[in-house]
């Protein structure tokens, strides 16, 4: 599992200490992954400056995307069990 | 025999209305971490929407301007949540990148300053690339 979002890296460094984090946070701070992935929010953060739309993509061994679920508001997100039960499947196949 | 409507108080009602659009929110933050309840807010709104009722309740049956200014008050509240929450926060909609089959590939400095390499990290297993708003 690999995070990722438009944060600073002394700020994700931060964020991992305080919750005992045990996965890499992708710093991109140039916005290219959140770009290519389809994903920019224009101006979606507090201060304007333009922020990832949350997302979940499951990519498989051979590097294509087999699920995803993206946020259509800002408290929407999926039930960590569901994701759960797509990561299974994508490792029985 | 019912009293004419200048006489009949209900402001107990219209008080607990308002006692609702405040419960309703708090109820919210206290249930975020259950994610069918932080996704959907109906918790919140339900408790809200039992205060809407009672405050159009206290508004039909009395008619005093400070009632009627309080029932005002809570009929907003109701209105600047539900607006808030279904409409003010919505996210656009992802661009076409993310329709394509095969993921980008991409090579990005975690928080330890660590190049992470998609190519590399799918090659070893399926990844879960979780797209997050920021830090708080």
């Amino acid at each position: 599992m690999l995070a990722i979002a438009a944060d600073a890296p002394s700020d994700a460094r931060r964020m991992v200490e305080r919750n005992n984090l045990n996965f890499s946070v992708i710093c991109d701070t140039e916005r290219e992954v959140i770009r290519a992935f389809g994903l920019l929010h224009k101006g979606g953060a507090l201060d304007d400056s333009d922020i990832a739309i949350p997302a979940h993509v499951l990519i498989d061994r051979q590097g294509r995307i087999v699920w995803k679920y993206i946020s259509s508001r800002i408290q929407d997100r999926i039930d960590p069990d569901d994701v759960l039960i797509r990561v299974r499947e994508s490792r029985n196949e | 025999m019912d009293k004419p409507p200048d006489e009949v108080h209900a402001t107990g009602s219209v008080v607990a209305g308002l006692g609702l659009m405040f419960a309703g929110p708090l109820a919210y933050a206290l249930l975020i971490d259950n994610p069918a309840m932080r996704s959907s807010g109906a918790v919140a709104v339900g408790i809200m929407a039992a205060g809407g009722v009672l405050t159009l309740s206290a508004l039909w049956r009395d008619r005093r301007t400070a009632v009627r200014i309080l029932g005002a008050f809570n009929l907003a509240l109701l209105a600047a949540f539900v607006y808030a929450f279904y409409i003010g926060a919505s996210l656009p909609a992802p661009s076409a990148a993310v329709t394509v089959e095969t993921a980008p590939d991409f090579t990005v400095a975690d928080h330890t300053g660590t190049p992470i390499s998609l190519r590399e990290a799918h090659a070893r297993g399926p990844v879960l690339l979780v797209f997050y708003r920021g830090h708080w």
